[in-house]
Parts: structure tokens; C-alpha cells; sequence
């Protein structure tokens, strides 16, 4: 997708005072980044809860954002990084409070029934789900440049202006994450 | 396997696209609604969800991947005030509640202040706490002026009546110094745990 800087640097500093603006950034970017989250995490419900993380995080620190002439979404995508990390760094002590939170027969509700459709969608592709089991057991930093080259189909210059490194340690990056990868799969 | 070939295989995997309408314009309202930009209230939005895991995968840390429970909780912590702290520095009152775009949960920051046993209650958890005594050893100052009152309001559904029935609690909200950053604490009274600990 063709990005307009001009146009999004305006509306960066619009949003800033302007929450509906914000929505209009937000619309154009929530897409990719729940899918980008979804595809680090294979997890709707994790996705939900990182996505959700990013964007707050992105509306509070909205006024930190210096624009250096990048997209707003590799900002986003950066937090996004940073969020599912940590979110895993937390996720068993949440995990311990979910099952003493819960008691009773479970509720469903719109978003709960939109959620297991999206699993059953998950589900079925098994040979992305393979690929991700054998990423998942990356290094953070190698799953990060992976998941934006091959499944987000960033170049490798946004990738570095993402992860906010050169191109060449990207390419490293790649590389040493592939050979990695090529070892856990045999 | 060859690397040319893990790569064609990247790049020819087909990925899941999922569209997620309800929680898309949920969270978009959350984001509205929480007027960041605004008034800057110190509101704190939690949305809890029991979920359907129909078979889902999940990775954990290690990155290895598990079946998930039947039932999953999401505790989903949307939002920190910033300006919380400062509110809560001047001896801020918090205002009337503000309704929870979500309809199975929320969490605000307020009611009534904790009792003394409540604050040590509190206090006691948080010690108690891996990951806050983590934050210790880094020299971290836990004022019990800052264990403040969390409002918990919690919703389900009654799968008989289909009837949804509201649980209020209330827990504890720690802001924890370390250094020049500020760590936010949520301490489930009733459970006797840390519920998050977030910078």
C-alpha cells in the first residue's frame, strides 16, 4: 500500500488533538497490525489483547511521536513487537488469575462468537501454522524480521525502519533466522 | 531443507486474514471514548471476555505451542492513564463512573478508598509478588499512599436466564517507582494476586 506521508503527518498532528482523527489512523492501520500480531501469535484472543495494547499505548504516547519521515504504521508496528513481548513476559500470571476468575458455565456473547469463528478460520491453515510453530521457537528478534519479510511482505527497508536497525543487520537478521529455522525443521 | 526452499515456502504459505468487525469497532470506540486527548480522565478500561477456545493454539513464552483451555479469560488491560499518577499525586476524587463500551466487563479507577486492613492486604500481595519483588531488588519504592482503590465491575451472562448479572469487587491499584519510570500494579483483593504488573 502507497503511503502519503504528507497526508499522514497531518493527521498525526491533528490526532493528537482530535480523537476522531485518531480513528481515521486507526482505521487505516488496525488491519494490518491485529494481522500482524495474529500472525506472530497464531492466537485470536492474544492478537485481540495485543492489538488492543497498541493502540492505547499509540493514542497515549501519540504526542512522543517525532516524525522522521517513516509511516505512522511502522511506528505502530514497532509497538506492536514490543507488546507481544510483553505480553508473553506477563501471560502467566494472567493466565493463573483467568482460571480463578472463572466460575460457572461460560457466557457467550457477539465478540466471543466472532472469535471462535476466527479460530475455526485459523485452524485451517495448517502448513501457516507449522511455519509459525517453527518460528515461534525463535528468538524474539529473528520471529520479528521473519513474520514482517515473509508474512507482512515488508522490504527490508521498512523492516529497518521498523525494528529501527540498518538494512544490513536486517539482511543478517534474515539470514541467520532462515538458517535457524532450516535446523529446527530438519 | 534448503534455504531457497524455506523461503519459497514463506513466501507462498497462505496466511489466515481474519476480519474482526465487532472487536474492530468495539476497540475503536474504546479508543474514542476514553478522550486521551481530551479531559485526560483517569479511567481505566478492562474489558473481561470469556471466550470460546474452540481448539485454539496459543504460543507461550518459550514459544512452544498448546491446546488452550475450553474457557479462557482474556483480561484485556486496554489502557493506562498517565495521568493517573498525577491525579492521584494532587489527591484527585474521581468523578462518576463512565460506562463500559464492552458488555462483558470493565474496570475503573475509584470508589471507595481502600481500608487500612485493604491497603495491607494490599501490600502484603504485592511483596509477595516474583515480579514485584523483581522491581525491588532494582530498588523500586512501593508508597502506600499509591495502593489506591480499583473499582472491578465484572458481567456475565447467566447461561440459564441469559440474563447478565454484574460482580463488583474491589482491588487495588499500586504505582510503583523505579527509577524514573513508573510501574502500575493491579492487586486482585480477593484472590490474593497480582493480576498485572505493567510499566
Amino acid at each position: 500500500m502507497t503511503v502519503d506521508l504528507k497526508q499522514e503527518r497531518e493527521l498525526v498532528v491533528k490526532a493528537r488533538k482530535d480523537t476522531e482523527v485518531f480513528g481515521q489512523l486507526y482505521d487505516q492501520n488496525f488491519g494490518r497490525i491485529f494481522g500482524y500480531v495474529l500472525r506472530r501469535t497464531a492466537s485470536v484472543p492474544v492478537a485481540q489483547d495485543v492489538t488492543s495494547e497498541v493502540f492505547f499505548k499509540a493514542l497515549k504516547n501519540l504526542e512522543k511521536f517525532h516524525w522522521q519521515g517513516i509511516p505512522f504504521s511502522a511506528w505502530l508496528y514497532r509497538i506492536a513487537s514490543h507488546e507481544i513481548a510483553n505480553y508473553y513476559r506477563k501471560k502467566r500470571r494472567e493466565a493463573a488469575h483467568a482460571i480463578l476468575v472463572r466460575d460457572g458455565d461460560p457466557a457467550v456473547n457477539p465478540l466471543s462468537v466472532e472469535i471462535a469463528q476466527a479460530e475455526d478460520i485459523l485452524m485451517r491453515h495448517e502448513e501457516y501454522l507449522s511455519l509459525h510453530m517453527a518460528i515461534a521457537q525463535l528468538p524474539p528478534r529473528y520471529q520479528e524480521v521473519i513474520t514482517l519479510r515473509y508474512f507482512e511482505d515488508k522490504q527490508i527497508k521498512e523492516i529497518a525502519q521498523i525494528i529501527g536497525k540498518r538494512e544490513g543487520t536486517v539482511k543478517s537478521l534474515l539470514h541467520r533466522g532462515l538458517e535457524r529455522m532450516r535446523n529446527l525443521m530438519g | 531443507m534448503e534455504e531457497q526452499e524455506l523461503i519459497e515456502q514463506l513466501e507462498n504459505v497462505k496466511l489466515p486474514q481474519i476480519e474482526m468487525a465487532d472487536y474492530q469497532s468495539r476497540l475503536k470506540m474504546a479508543l474514542l471514548e476514553s478522550d486521551y486527548l481530551g479531559k485526560r480522565r483517569e479511567v481505566v478500561f478492562m474489558e473481561v471476555i470469556k471466550v470460546r477456545a474452540v481448539g485454539a493454539l496459543d504460543s507461550i513464552a518459550g514459544g512452544l505451542i498448546t491446546q488452550q483451555p475450553v474457557w479462557k479469560v482474556i483480561l484485556a488491560t486496554v489502557l493506562t492513564a498517565a495521568v493517573i499518577g498525577a491525579a492521584v499525586f494532587a489527591g484527585y476524587s474521581i468523578g462518576p463512573q463512565k460506562a463500559s463500551p464492552f458488555p462483558e466487563g470493565s474496570m475503573e479507577v475509584g470508589g471507595p478508598q481502600l481500608t487500612a486492613e485493604q491497603k495491607e492486604l494490599a501490600l502484603t500481595i504485592l511483596m509477595a509478588d516474583a515480579g514485584v519483588q523483581e522491581l525491588l531488588r532494582q530498588g523500586a519504592i512501593i508508597e502506600p499512599d499509591l495502593v489506591l482503590p480499583l473499582e472491578v465491575v465484572m458481567t456475565k451472562t447467566n447461561d440459564q436466564t441469559g440474563e447478565i448479572e454484574e460482580i463488583r469487587e474491589t482491588w487495588a491499584q499500586a504505582w510503583i517507582q523505579v527509577g524514573d519510570s513508573v510501574w502500575g500494579a493491579k492487586v486482585d483483593l480477593v484472590r490474593s494476586i497480582v493480576v498485572s504488573l505493567s510499566e
